[in-house]
């Protein structure tokens, strides 16, 4: 993240969303990298006040890094890089939320990226995330969840309410008057969800200084320590580096899953499938070793859904003392996951692809984020890394129990097209209450469908599944650096092909498979006349995307003696399409930027505070249109950047 | 018996028995030792002196050829009358160069290589191939890896595999409408076999899917045929031979295909992303099911700049007037290539949304 | 290319084949325009996920505009730069205007009153001061202690009017409390009351609470005046500037 377009994005990201100030502040900051007060005000030329107020509000929202010096007590500040793209990325992780668990839960999000981070007490006193009635009816996957917690919190909404007068007695200064008696019932629940989810974490002190300023302070402790101290030559190496790693997970660690996860499941996550979202009868087949709440809003499900907290902690309400931030690794997971999804569904059919879901959601549940190490992993230097193996059975648990499994896959045998398929309980009217005649049997039928389904996804190409026995029972994962391998190829590939044409993919995917070729060979395996083929690997070449290693057969290096090969090194092409992307998103905003001002006198008129909401009584229809072609522009040029950002958090985050 | 007769006449019986044996009982390459001649117990009394006299007959008559065999031991070879008559007709440096082209068959020799073996002057050795080029003994023929080298072997043989590149070949020359024939019959053939075809009645089945979250598109139209993959482990996908002869069986090749060039043929598939190799190589799956191979293959010809349809080809990358912008790596904020009097911009927001 | 030359004129392996893109083309010595020739692709109308991430996007932006951080480095009719900013006045677009007060208002330092901080969060000695404005920089502190000790602010949502009051109310006695207290402070009123002036840079606020002799620029140029001394009772920071 240290180039110079990366920097550049940021720098613009930061201006969209902050203004100029903050803008020249960090890209100070990223000229210079690390700079202590009197030197950021040297060379930004801002006053004190500008600067000051300025650091300390990008503190809060997470876009400076500061560390004071044990040495001289200077505190230097620094640009977090990460947390000003992360900007970019908050429409789409909103949209996430709101699909995953509600609009509430979203409005939750957005309001702890509008504060940075923000005590949950604080969150208790403002009356934006005092719930609507729209709030309540929103219908997403998960909401129901967070509204049955709600209700199940019934009796305790006078106990909480007393809770939130202490809460605001605290000593914090916010004497809220406005809290209403019935928000935190909504807010605490939802609060418990995100961080059930690992959708935000807890800010911890450690989390404002860089990675490096961290690393640093943390091997200074280790070797301070006597027992350290001790050890000598490479044990004292050993030592320090594992006792740094550790004590730096231990000072960033800002988890705030534990205890609020049951079975590897968030508590009062739902399943997709509720009735609901069906319409169908409320009545459904039990399944009897869930040991996990099969939910489902039914009168009598309620002791079973919350059976296991019985004397759990999980009506109380989320410590208003924890300052929260949003977990933007957790959420890469989670889009990361939709990722491999979209890939699902691509090839396979809809009930393939949902059945996937189901595992990929289990696994994002316990997959803390994308991949240990900071740096962009180089190619064929990663380990396998596999997800959590997750029991067929909780994938067949959480399985639409409507969806129809058998109707998409087909026969082993051609010649007996009627095999199953012909007794599937689900005929034509597809109706839950099939489901109970069929009893125990058609459970096992299902494992064994959805074990199918599975087993499809296994296949190559893409390989999105693995199978694992475990102990005798089958289990599922995914191998995670294949498949963001697979992403990153793609993408690439996407590139070359609309830049170069399939024929250049062709040549590019037997490079990567063989490795270093010759003209030669390389015409035999890719089948191309050698005209076409010179043509596309010259223009390849001059691209940076395929290059040309010499190799002399004799001490004088003739051309004639001479071996010529081809590769394509998939690490540097990613690099430099990665500062591509970086340009091209900085393009887009800062022609977005030119735009806006194309229209300034306009738009600033649109943003009058008495036009704002009343545009059909203050604007002429010429405006109108105008308006609206504006918004749809803006939208288009930011929809873009929105891509181009998949595609660096293929190439980078995944 | 024979004995009683002229040694030199019973040479030459000798001689034309053993020819006549050889060449009934032995296929053309047999490579015949002193102990196998011997052996065949037309010589009498295994008297070696006289087989050599024989063989040496032979030779002369160029009905065999003599070589030299494992451990330096002489060995023959026989010879077709009719070859023997063009070889009879031969200077002895022609007969030379003729052996040496001879020798290496299929692969045909380079000019060079033939110079070098014979220790012929270039003069001389340019006179003899003219020759036997123009009696029609050999020809010339283009190597697919050494375009530049001129080589030669003979008349009758068809070039190897290495020489010509393969099936794929046409005088050296890589026949890409051939290729491109035999590539699409043969996605659609493993197409065919890679999905199972939904009886109609069950089809409408298909499309009552969840498309709640609208990330699930039903692909299906009415009317449409619908697919289903086949469970994991499925057995009935295509294999090469199978392939192979579907291929020759369907009248779209002039030449008999091998498998290995189906192979080729099927990795280059591969490649391209269309198949899918199972168990290394042992089956091969199609991506798209039939219908939309038919599709795909149908659209080819018709645009060539509207195939922007399925697989690949967008991100945010391809989409972005950036991504193939030819002074991208000039455009600098406030250069003469910027982002703000970039040209491209406005067509390009223009053609998405229309205003 | 000497190297090919030097062969005798035998061509190199594969020299028979083309590197040109168009072996038969003209050579191109026409220079090159600007913005060459090329089809832009099409961008795909966004889906329905992304045109609802965008929106999302958009409205947590104009969040962002609208809340107490988003600064611009020249808010418009306040003009930071006194005495360029007279010189080119511009007499049509500078004049405030009836519209104007309406007209969206822009900060040039970010808001900091008005919410809980965590102070341990931040550097002590540089930015507490401003986020806190009795925070001494050389009083004892503990540093863990200042968390709990929040100014008695009001809390950050409630309606314009009222928090404005607040605030100004707020600020009076901040003020008096500074002022009463040391010179070493000097600096933080005026940011305090910098700030809040541009965000009510208001027709009626300037009539009721200022009067007529408001003149924002003065704020300014004392604020700039400060240059170099940035209030410090430990960091010397001004006397560095010198030497950098």
């Amino acid at each position: 993240m240290t180039s110079q377009y990366a920097g550049e994005l940021c720098t613009l990201l930061i201006e969209d969303n902050f203004g100029e100030l903050f803008a020249r502040i960090f890209s100070i900051l990223n000229r210079y990298d690390r700079l202590s007060f009197s030197r950021l005000k040297f060379y930004s030329r801002l006053s004190n006040a500008q600067l000051r107020h300025g650091l300390a509000a990008m503190i809060q929202q997470h876009l400076v890094y500061h560390y004071t010096s044990y040495d001289d007590g200077i505190t230097y500040y620094e640009p977090n890089m990460q947390s000003a793209y992360y900007l970019i990325r908050s429409g789409k992780i909103l949209e996430f939320i709101e699909h995953r668990l509600g609009k509430y839960a979203a409005t939750v999000m957005s309001t702890i990226m509008f504060l940075g981070h923000a005590q949950v007490g604080y969150l208790e006193t403002l009356p934006a995330l005092k719930p609507s009635k729209s709030d309540v009816n929103s219908t997403s996957e998960e909401c129901e969840g967070v509204q049955e917690a709600e209700e199940n919190q019934g009796d305790e909404v006078h106990q909480e309410t007393e809770e939130d007068e202490k809460t605001e007695n605290r000593p914090n200064g916010l004497n809220s008057d406005y809290a209403p008696a019935e928000q935190p019932a909504l807010l605490h629940p939802t609060l418990k969800a995100l961080a059930g989810h690992g959708y935000i974490l807890r800010v911890r002190d450690a989390q404002f200084q860089s990675y490096a300023d961290n690393t640093l302070d943390a091997e200074r402790t280790i070797k301070s320590r006597p027992d350290i101290k001790a050890l000598k030559g490479k044990k004292l190496e050993e030592a320090v580096a594992e006792g740094t790693l550790e004590l730096l997970k231990e000072r960033l660690d800002g988890d705030l899953t534990r205890g609020l996860m049951f079975n590897g499941v968030p508590r009062g996550a739902k399943r997709r499938h509720t009735n609901g979202a069906h319409g169908a009868p409320n009545k459904k087949a039990r399944i009897d070793y869930a040991a996990v709440d099969e939910d489902e809003g039914g009168d009598g499900e309620e002791e079973n859904e919350w059976s296991d907290d019985e004397f759990g902690e999980d009506t109380i309400p989320m410590e208003s003392g924890i300052t929260v931030r949003i977990n933007y690794e957790k959420l890469d997971v989670a889009l990361r996951n939709r990722r491999f999804l979209e890939l699902a569904e691509r090839d396979s059919s809809p009930v393939t692809a949902e059945v996937y879901e189901c595992l990929l959601r289990r696994i994002e549940y316990q997959t803390a984020k994308c991949r240990d190490n900071t740096e962009i992993p180089r190619e064929g230097e990663e380990g396998e890394h596999y997800s959590v193996p997750v029991p067929l059975r909780a994938v067949v648990e959480d399985v639409d129990l409507l969806l129809d499994l058998a109707g998409s896959v087909g026969p082993m045998e051609v010649s007996q097209p009627i095999n199953r398929r012909g007794k599937r309980p689900l005929e034509e009217n597809a109706n839950g209450a099939v489901h109970e005649s069929n009893g125990a049997q058609s459970d096992g039928n299902r494992t064994y469908e959805v074990d199918q389904h599975l087993c499809l996804l296994a296949q190559p190409p893409y390989s999105l599944t693995s199978k694992r026995m475990a102990s005798g029972l089958i289990t599922w994962t995914v191998e995670f650096r294949h498949l963001a391998r697979k992403l990153r190829h793609l993408e690439l590939e996407r590139v070359i092909e609309a830049r170069y044409g399939d024929v250049a993919l062709r040549v590019v995917r037997v490079l990567h498979d063989k490795g270093k070729l010759d003209e030669k060979r390389l015409q035999e395996i890719s089948l191309l006349p050698f005209k076409d083929l010179r043509q596309v690997l010259a223009s390849m070449q001059t691209g940076g995307f395929v290059d040309l290693q010499e190799v002399p057969r004799d001490a004088l290096r003739q051309p004639s003696k001479t071996i010529f090969l081809w590769f394509y090194d998939p690490d540097r092409v990613c690099n430099s399409v990665l500062e591509d992307t970086y340009k091209a998103m900085s393009r887009c905003l800062q022609r977005l930027r030119f735009e806006r001002n194309r229209l300034k006198e306009f738009l600033e008129k649109t943003e009058r505070s008495d036009v704002k909401g009343n545009e059909e009584r203050y604007l002429s229809e010429a405006e109108l249109t105008l308006l609206e072609q504006w918004r749809a522009k803006e939208a288009l040029l930011l929809g873009e950047v929105a891509r181009l950002d998949e595609m660096v958090a293929v190439m980078r985050d995944y | 018996m024979a004995s009683a007769g002229a040694p030199g006449a019973s040479v030459t019986e000798l001689a034309s028995k053993l020819y006549e044996h050889c060449l009934n009982n032995y296929p053309p390459d047999q490579l015949f030792y002193q102990q196998d001649l011997l052996g065949l117990g037309i010589v009498p009394k295994s008297d070696l002196a006289l087989l050599l006299r024989c063989t040496q007959s032979l030779v002369d008559q160029k009905l065999f050829r003599l070589l030299q065999g494992k451990n330096d031991r002489l060995a023959w070879k026989i010879i077709s009358r009719e070859d023997a008559e063009k070889l009879q007709n031969l200077s002895p440096d022609e007969s030379l160069v003729y052996n040496v082209i001879h020798s290496t068959g299929r692969n045909g020799i380079w000019v060079r290589a033939i110079g070098t073996r014979t220790g012929l002057h270039k003069s001389i050795l340019d006179r003899c191939l003219k020759s036997l080029e123009g009696k029609n003994y050999i020809k010339s023929v283009h190597n697919v890896k050494f375009p530049s080298r001129k080589m030669y072997m003979l008349a009758g043989l068809a070039p190897s595999e290495d020489v010509t590149g393969g099936a794929w070949f046409t005088d050296g020359v890589l026949d890409e409408n051939f290729i491109n024939t035999v590539a699409g019959y043969i996605e659609y053939t493993v197409s065919r076999k890679s999905w199972f075809e939904v009886p109609s009645a069950d089809a409408s089945r298909i499309k009552r899917l969840k498309t709640s979250d609208g990330s699930v598109s039903v692909k299906q139209e009415a009317g449409q045929k619908a697919f289903i993959p086949f469970p994991a482990g499925y057995r009935g996908y295509p294999t090469v031979s199978m392939l192979t002869g579907a291929v020759n069986e369907s009248g779209i090749t002039p030449v008999r295909l091998g498998e290995e060039s189906i192979t080729q043929l099927l990795d280059m598939l591969c490649y391209d992303g269309k198949l899918v190799a199972l168990n290394n190589g042992e089956m091969y799956k199609s991506v798209k099911n039939p219908e939309a191979v038919k599709q795909s293959q149908a659209r080819k010809p018709a645009g060539e700049d509207k195939g922007i349809d399925d697989r690949l080809v967008t991100n945010g990358m391809t989409e972005a007037p950036c991504g193939s912008c030819p002074v991208f790596k000039l455009c600098a904020p406030g250069g003469a290539v910027s982002p703000e009097n970039c040209e491209y911009f406005d067509p390009w927001l223009e053609k998405s949304l229309g205003f | 290319m000497s190297r090919f030359g030097a062969k005798k004129g035998r061509k190199l392996p594969g020299a028979e084949f083309t590197w040109d893109n168009d072996p038969n083309g003209e050579p191109d010595t026409a220079p090159t325009p600007l913005y060459p020739k090329y089809t832009v692709p099409q961008a795909r109308p966004l889906g329905e996920r992304e045109q609802k991430q965008v929106d999302l996007y958009r409205a947590l932006r104009e969040q962002f505009h609208d809340g107490p951080y988003y600064s611009v480095l020249d808010p418009g009719l306040s003009g930071r730069r006194s005495k360029a900013a007279r010189q080119h006045f511009d007499p049509f677009h500078g004049m405030p205007s009836y519209s104007g007060k309406y007209q969206k208002k822009k900060r040039a330092i970010p808001k900091l009153s008005g919410r809980p901080y965590v102070m341990k969060f931040f550097p002590r000695d540089d930015l507490w001061e401003a986020i806190q404005p009795n925070f001494k920089a050389g009083a004892a502190v503990d540093g863990f202690v200042a968390r709990m000790v929040r100014p008695p602010l009001k809390r950050g949502f409630e309606d314009d009017d009222e928090e404005e009051d607040e605030d100004g109310k707020r600020r009076k006695t901040g003020d008096d409390d500074d002022e009463g207290g040391e010179n070493d402070d000097l600096l933080e009123p005026d940011d305090e009351q910098g700030e809040e002036e541009i965000m009510d840079d208001d027709f009626e606020d300037d009539d009721d609470e200022m009067g007529g002799d408001y003149n924002a620029e003065q704020y300014f140029d004392g604020g700039d005046d400060e240059y170099g001394d940035d209030g410090f009772g430990d960091g010397g920071g001004g006397g560095d500037e010198d030497t950098y």
